[in-house]
């Protein structure tokens, strides 16, 4: 029986090889999808679970209350006082991120970007697979490294043992631990020991002042503690031990939940989540593999018609309904389990672009459970939707009237399928209105003059201690020295310093700024940039009043160039030019007023802002490059780097790149929305491609007729498309009202963004009917033109 | 073996009965060649469907080898049905996915016969009508006259007492439906009983009676 079956099915297949091809192909292109979604969702879900006892670790966070500011980090001494003061707490361990590692090696310097420095309970608290060594005798002279560090620096020689060079002092390789995992915000790669950082004199002097807040500390609770109360108290240790810092408090932040925290002030190093994209992406996933689910059903009961004389033959030569049912079920399981072989081809070819695409170190996922429960759920609902539906509905028939009539069944369910019709295109026109606003904010964000000019710039930071000398002016001549050295090389334009890149500024200050009239209950949040003379010509920004800083005037050291958005906050006495103004501790006189300019992303709101001239903070050297001139200037800068700075490597980076980074995340939602459309019409239009037929097919004789009686093939095309056109229409409606919500939100985010309009969404609209139509006409073209004598002979 | 008692058979067309069969009683006894005539509308193929258990009659009662067909349950007509009747029709309808073979073989597969048993028994008939060449053939690629014949062999496959014909011959030319008439008349020697369904007064003459039906009644001129 199951032979018959199996031979059966197998010849549907081959004899609709069209078809049946388009019919796997969209189940598999749509379980595809669904399955690099979920792995994505699930290894952002999981983020940091995989530690023992997750849930019941903690990180401390600080708020300054005062200017609503979140910081991942707290005092390092507040780590000790927990240990012993809070019985609740079983376990703490801290962490600092290591700006940049200087691994010397032979003669090169290698920078790392991924160290840190951890105290020993780190390892004890947080799970590592020690592949050699172990965590024990870890101190001031040893390093642990993973896999990949290990086999990059040491070869296949074994780690134990080696040392390690970072800048001038040799670290003892302890122990190697496995690479982290993909779901890990613990990304570091080369650890060294807390007291590694201890030792030298400075920096202990700075882990144990309660003011800095430099250490991110971690605490592990009894399951039975109330994290709000722990919270209190680390508060009340730091306020008792640290009186001028009363205006802090600390909360718990539990560890699973740091992959998405969005509300921090300063970057604590690690990658983050937005869990709405996480929440967006998996509804796509579910509607994704619904409509992939649906098509299949559509276009199976399309040609139930064709099946129907070969059920009425069989049920009359003895077949019963539980055959039938097997049969179809069968030939169900059959293309199933072609899907998935396809499904597993397409996952091997796409999971290389999907993990640049995504971003996320996603790794073999044939591996992960949940591939394959999410494979046996897609096809297990297909096998059975395919299976059970078209089985019922056709084993329901009288056979009588299917063998007489096979194409002139009434299918009671045509309702359903074109309400399916209706939710996958509405789906496809949210998807497609979505990828036009999101292209089009990008576009925006893109052409949108940020009121500096990031083409051919690049920056580089000098070290603290080459430029801080006694005084400003030592420290502005010793400054001017280099900006000559680099300027004497043609290929460079333009040379300055300030204290941070505009392309993302994150320096502010609170109630350092007055002025005369000022409320004193007024205590606005000010951004800060101290930059150079000659920095509004090297960033290219525009002046609205007054001037820029003058190198010959030695009291613009003291004055202050405010942007307009601080003046139209501040009410500063007319004119505003020559007003006086304290700002950080110094007084000087407001000389120029700068035209608003994006110093962070256009997420952000512009805020007042406040330029001064201060040579000690400016380390960060902004380099204009003549154009195609690129590769000379970033030479010429190297030469002048291994000049100052001997054995540091070069590191620059160029503004355009910066620029790009800020909405890296934008761009990639943008890439996958784009996709993931592209995927949604076209497994919708395959769903309509088989109603499509269907209909053809069912009217065959009705326009065998009427083209008797004289229609033309236009008229045919019309009266064929006309009722799915409807069904497009009606989707379009359904879709913009939700689309038009769905983009409001999304551009809400941004502080800076295109006004919806009407015309974007009536093109969304255009383009969805435009793809229904042809994809209809290519069915009812066929119909239209067919010889009317044959098919009314056929009745 | 076939007892029709006042079978009549109606549609309702617009709130009112519109009669097919009306009060037909017929008795047809094994080993009989029934041909059944009549003009188009006559009513002819439903007498033949009811007979063949594929419809129900609106009244009236039937009775198969002594079963009262009227009042049995579908699982129990099925068996009937599956184990004593077989069907031919004019259009052959055969399944386009199987090949000659596979057709013949599908009842046996439906009536739980074993494959090596099966097999012997789709040879000999293969053999019996002479079509063994083309076993692995395709219907697509036959004759209409051969499609009749594999139509005709798959019907006999499970040897049903009753063979029932609707017009086998209406899409064959003469020399082909000679063919299947002779085939039939010699079936019926062999001891099946057959009733067709036919327009042809030639074909018709082949069997032992011949039933007139006119407007869902039997002309008892004869």
């Amino acid at each position: 029986m199951l032979k018959n079956y199996l031979r059966t099915a197998l010849r549907h297949v081959t004899r609709n090889a069209t078809t049946s091809g388009l019919n796997i192909l969209g189940l598999a292109v749509g379980m595809t999808a669904a399955i690099l979604i979920f792995l994505w969702v699930d290894n952002e879900l999981t983020y940091d679970s995989y530690h023992p006892d997750a849930t019941r670790i903690y990180r401390l966070t600080t708020h300054y209350t005062h200017a609503q500011w979140v910081w991942p980090s707290t005092a390092y001494p507040l780590a000790q006082h927990l240990q012993t003061d809070l019985p609740a707490v079983t376990a703490v361990a801290c962490i600092q991120p290591a700006y940049q590692t200087n691994i010397h090696l032979d003669n090169d310097i290698i920078a790392e970007r991924k160290g840190a420095y951890v105290d020993n309970s780190w390892f004890s608290l947080f799970h590592y697979d020690f592949v050699a060594g172990s965590p024990t005798g870890f101190g001031e002279n040893r390093i642990i490294l993973t896999e990949s560090k290990a086999k990059k620096y040491f070869g296949n020689t074994h780690p134990i043992g080696q040392t390690l060079r970072i800048d001038s002092t040799p670290y003892q390789v302890t122990g190697i631990i496995r690479d982290n995992p993909a779901n890990s915000s613990f990304q570091f790669d080369i650890l060294r020991s807390v007291d590694a950082l201890l030792a030298d004199p400075e920096s202990q002097k700075n882990a144990l002042n309660w003011n800095n807040y430099n250490f991110q500390v971690y605490i592990k609770c009894r399951s039975a503690a109330d994290p709000a109360a722990i919270g209190q108290t680390a508060t009340s240790i730091l306020h008792t031990n640290n009186p001028p810092s009363r205006e802090n408090t600390i909360s718990l932040t539990p560890l699973k939940a740091i992959h998405f925290e969005s509300d921090l002030t300063f970057s604590d190093h690690f990658t983050h989540t937005n869990s709405k994209t996480v929440y967006t992406f998996s509804i796509l996933g579910v509607l994704l593999l619904l409509i992939a689910c649906i098509n299949y059903v559509n276009l199976t009961t399309a040609r139930a018609g064709a099946r129907a004389k070969e059920v009425g033959i069989r049920k009359i030569i003895g077949a019963a309904n539980s055959g039938l049912f097997g049969q179809f079920f069968f030939e169900s399981m059959a293309v199933s389990i072609l899907s998935l072989a396809l499904t597993l081809l397409l996952l091997t070819l796409a999971m290389p672009p999907f993990r640049t695409l995504s971003g996320a170190d996603i790794h073999n996922p044939l591996a992960n459970a949940d591939t394959w429960k999410i494979i046996a759920v897609t096809l297990l609902a297909a096998t059975l939707l395919n299976g059970v539906y078209p089985a019922l509905l056709l084993s329901s028939f009288k056979p009588l009237n299917t063998i007489k009539n096979a194409v002139d069944i009434k299918f009671k369910d045509i309702t359903l399928r074109k309400s399916l019709v209706v939710v996958q295109f509405t789906f496809s026109v949210i998807l497609i209105s979505s990828t036009f606003v999101i292209r089009h904010q990008l576009q925006y964000i893109r052409k949108t003059n940020p009121g500096y000019d990031r083409s051919q710039l690049f920056t580089f930071h000098l070290p603290w201690s080459l430029i801080a000398q006694k005084t400003q002016e030592q420290t502005k001549a010793k400054a001017g020295a280099i900006k000559q050295q680099l300027l004497t090389h043609p290929a460079i334009t333009g040379v300055s310093f300030a204290s941070e890149s505009i392309v993302n500024m994150n320096n502010s200050n609170e109630g350092s700024a007055y002025w005369d009239g000022k409320d004193p209950n007024f205590v606005p949040v000010v951004f800060q940039l101290s930059a150079d003379e000659s920095f509004s010509t090297t960033a290219k920004l525009d002046l609205t009043q007054g001037r820029w800083f003058d190198p010959h005037q030695p009291a613009d050291l003291h004055n202050f160039v405010v942007n307009e958005t601080a003046i139209a906050r501040f009410n500063i006495r007319r004119p505003v030019i020559g007003q006086r103004f304290f700002f950080q501790g110094d007084t000087g006189r407001i000389i120029g007023i700068v035209k608003d300019f994006h110093y962070a992303s256009m997420h952000e709101q512009i805020s007042p802002l406040v330029i001064m001239n201060r040579p000690s903070w400016q380390s960060l050297v902004y380099v204009r490059t003549s154009p195609g001139k690129t590769t000379e200037a970033l030479a010429a800068a190297r030469a002048v780097w291994s000049q100052l700075v001997p054995n540091q490597p070069f590191d620059y980076t160029f503004l355009d790149e910066s620029f790009d980074n800020l909405y890296k995340t934008d761009t990639r939602t943008s890439t996958l929305i784009l996709l993931f459309s592209a995927i949604a019409v076209l497994i919708s239009c395959l769903g309509l491609l088989g109603l499509a037929a269907f209909t053809a097919r069912q009217r065959v004789k009705e326009i065998g007729i009427r083209k008797v009686l004289g229609a033309t093939v236009t008229d045919i095309l019309t009266l064929l498309s006309r009722d799915f056109l409807k069904l497009v229409l009606l989707s379009v409606l359904i879709a913009t009202p939700i689309a038009w919500w769905a983009m409001h939100s999304w551009l809400e985010d941004f502080a800076y963004h295109i006004p919806l309009s009407a015309w974007t969404f009536a093109a969304a609209g255009l383009l969805a009917i435009g793809i229904a139509v042809l994809t209809i006409s290519s069915q009812s073209l066929r119909a239209a033109r067919a010889n009317p004598t044959k098919n009314l002979r056929t009745d | 073996m076939i007892d029709l008692k006042r079978i009549s058979k109606w549609v309702n067309v617009g709130g009112k009965p519109n009669f097919i069969l009306k009060d037909v009683n017929l008795e047809i006894k094994e080993g009989e060649f029934v041909s059944i005539m009549g003009p188009s509308g006559s009513g002819k193929s439903s007498l033949l469907n009811i007979i063949g258990m594929l419809d129900d009659s609106s009244e009236g009662e039937y009775f198969f080898l002594g079963q009262p067909v009227h009042s049995l349950r579908e699982k129990q007509r099925s068996q009937l049905y599956k184990q004593y009747i077989g069907f031919v029709f004019q259009a052959y309808h055969l399944i386009d996915e199987l090949t000659v073979y596979e057709n013949i073989e599908t009842p046996l597969i439906y009536q739980n016969i074993k494959s090596s048993e099966r097999q012997a028994m789709v040879a000999d008939i293969l053999d019996r009508f002479q079509i063994v060449g083309k076993k692995d053939l395709f219907p697509t690629q036959l004759s209409g006259g051969q499609q009749q014949l594999v139509g005709i062999a798959r019907a006999l496959i499970g040897k049903p007492k009753l063979l029932l014909a609707d017009e086998p011959t209406g899409n064959l030319n003469s020399r082909q439906g000679e063919e299947i008439m002779e085939l039939f008349k010699q079936l019926n020697s062999e001891g099946v009983t057959i009733v067709q369904v036919t327009h042809s007064e030639k074909n018709a003459e082949y069997g032992s009676r011949i039933i007139n039906l006119l407007d869902g009644r039997i002309d008892n001129f004869n």
